[in-house]
């Protein structure tokens, strides 16, 4: 075997190497506009970034905050739908031969042609937007809940019934509990896509939101603007992934050795 | 306790309908330890499972102390050839799933249950080990919790599929042991399954051989050797040697070999 450097198995360099990273790209970034001498209003530096958002913070905030609820709001509805519906085809082939097809007719539709139609039925609220984030991220949850229950091993399903255990003692204490990495794996996936349905939905018949942002800053040039939004997206998407790699880490201790 | 008369299970393969077992009839007395012994596909798992209730005979009846056998029993076990664990659950919270499926305690509390595991853990030596996760165990420590899983509705039958098979030489031995250590302390009937001629003597108070395609009983032996037997130490007596020896014969006869009227078609 050979011998591990401390870069690889230390925790304090399982931070410290994203961060570098991150600076790295940083610098980079930098570097180029200022080398190369990029006008501002084609690509900004990360400076010009910064204080665009220091210029005003409290609205920005704000509109990050509206597209954050959207985003969660859609993404708990992708789950209370798409839980059943993975319940639904794992119980019986009959419904999944007649549902797969239309789900996965549903899932290869470019949801950016939707989001007009999603204005004209629901209006311009916040509606039109908690539909799309559902529509963008309900499939990767229903993928994964249905495989994680169908790969209970028979001798727990057989366990259970040589204990007398009902249908629904089986599926909740069994085949739900033993879905739930794999759950875990659909919903890390599908977090990312409900950040992207929530601007894709800004982007049409929207007056708030970051998506909204970065539209109007596209009408104004203000290119800079655009950026920091983009960024507020970024971070967003990625602390809400590590929220969900962190309930997954405290919720499934059992998961990370047995699996 | 266990009464097979005539039983009878065809399974619809892929070529057609196959039969696993024929004209079983075995009569388990009270409190017996019987070892069914075969080769693979002899029956004997699918003999289990028609006592457990898990599948119906399609010929014969089954029947468990007095009452035709119609699905699982509360005071029927199963315990498998892998641990079958919940491997979210703690070493307690396994051993306790059976009282919870249950619906809670019946008559006798939960708490009173949840002493029972206790002992139960003690008896089979993972005290301290209750809160632990299944993946912290070694295999044979597993296979402990099994045990204890399937002892702690105070079983009147228990029916063991191959439940040592997938361990080590050595915490086999170990197992078989503890197995009749309890077994001497408690009343239940024991059906055990195993294809191993050594532990099927060392356990058993009859030993049942089965022949594969169809599954029949070949012959019953009646093992007299006192307890308690260590699958170690005694493996080489006489007497185990002797039957070990008459077991071999019995299971290495080919079709051929068999007297002429078991051959005829029926």
């Amino acid at each position: 075997m050979t011998k591990r450097s401390w870069l690889t198995s230390s925790p304090a360099a399982a931070v410290l190497l994203p961060v570098l990273g991150l600076i790295g790209a940083i610098a980079l970034w930098w570097l180029a506009t200022v080398v190369f001498s990029i006008e501002p209003y084609l690509v900004p530096g990360p400076g010009d970034v910064v204080r665009k958002f220091f210029e005003q913070p409290a609205y920005l905030l704000k509109e990050t905050g509206v597209s954050l609820l959207e985003t969660i709001e859609g993404f708990a509805l992708a789950i209370v739908v798409g839980v059943p519906i993975a319940v639904v085809i794992v119980r019986s082939a009959i419904l999944e031969r007649l549902v797969y097809p239309l789900l996965l007719m549903l899932n290869a539709i470019p949801k950016i042609a939707v989001a007009p139609l999603l204005v004209v039925w629901m209006g311009f609220g916040q509606w039109p937007k908690v539909v799309m984030v559902l529509l963008m991220c309900f499939f990767p949850i229903v993928i994964s809940t249905a495989q994680g229950m169908k790969s209970t091993p028979v001798e727990l399903v057989e366990l259970l019934r040589s204990l007398n255990a009902s249908r629904v003692q089986e599926f909740f204490k069994l085949r739900l509990r033993y879905a739930m990495p794999q759950i875990f794996t659909g919903l890390k996936v599908a977090i990312s896509l409900a950040v992207i349905g929530s601007v894709i939905a800004e982007f049409v018949g929207a007056t708030r939101g970051l998506g909204y942002v970065i539209q109007q800053s596209g009408a104004s040039a203000d290119t800079t603007l655009a950026f920091a939004a983009i960024t507020l997206l970024s971070i967003m998407s990625i602390v809400l992934f590590y929220a969900l790699v962190l309930l997954e880490h405290v919720l499934l201790p059992w998961a990370r050795e047995t699996r | 306790m266990i009464q097979l008369d005539d039983v009878g299970q065809v399974f619809d393969g892929r070529e057609g309908q196959v039969t696993a077992l024929e004209k079983i009839d075995l009569h388990v007395r009270d409190g017996e330890f019987v070892t069914l012994i075969g080769r693979s596909g002899c029956g004997k798992s699918t003999l289990l499972r028609l006592i457990a209730g898990l599948i119906a005979p399609t010929t014969g009846s089954v029947q468990v102390a007095g009452d035709p056998v119609t699905g699982p029993r509360r005071d029927v076990s199963f315990m498998f050839q892998r641990p079958a664990l919940l491997p979210w659950r703690s070493v307690l919270s396994n051993v306790m799933l059976p009282v919870e499926i249950d619906g809670g305690a019946g008559d006798r509390g939960r708490a009173a249950y949840r002493d029972q595991a206790h002992q139960l853990l003690e008896l089979v030596g993972l005290q301290g080990f209750e809160r632990r996760l299944p993946h912290e165990l070694s295999g044979g420590m597993q296979q402990r919790v099994s045990l204890c899983r399937s002892l702690i509705r105070d079983p009147q039958v228990m029916l063991m599929d191959e439940p040592f098979s997938a361990l080590d030489a050595l915490t086999r031995t170990e197992l078989s042991e503890e197995l009749q250590r309890i077994k001497m302390e408690l009343s239940t009937t024991i059906v055990f399954v195993t294809h191993s001629i050594e532990e099927a003597i060392v356990l058993a108070d009859r030993v049942v051989v089965l022949t594969p395609r169809p599954g029949r009983m070949r012959e019953v032996v009646d093992i007299d050797i006192p307890r308690p037997r260590s699958l170690g130490q005694d493996a080489h007596l006489t007497e185990v040697a002797r039957i070990s020896a008459r077991l071999h014969g019995l299971l290495a006869e080919k079709a051929a070999e068999l007297p002429v009227d078991e051959l005829r078609p029926r």
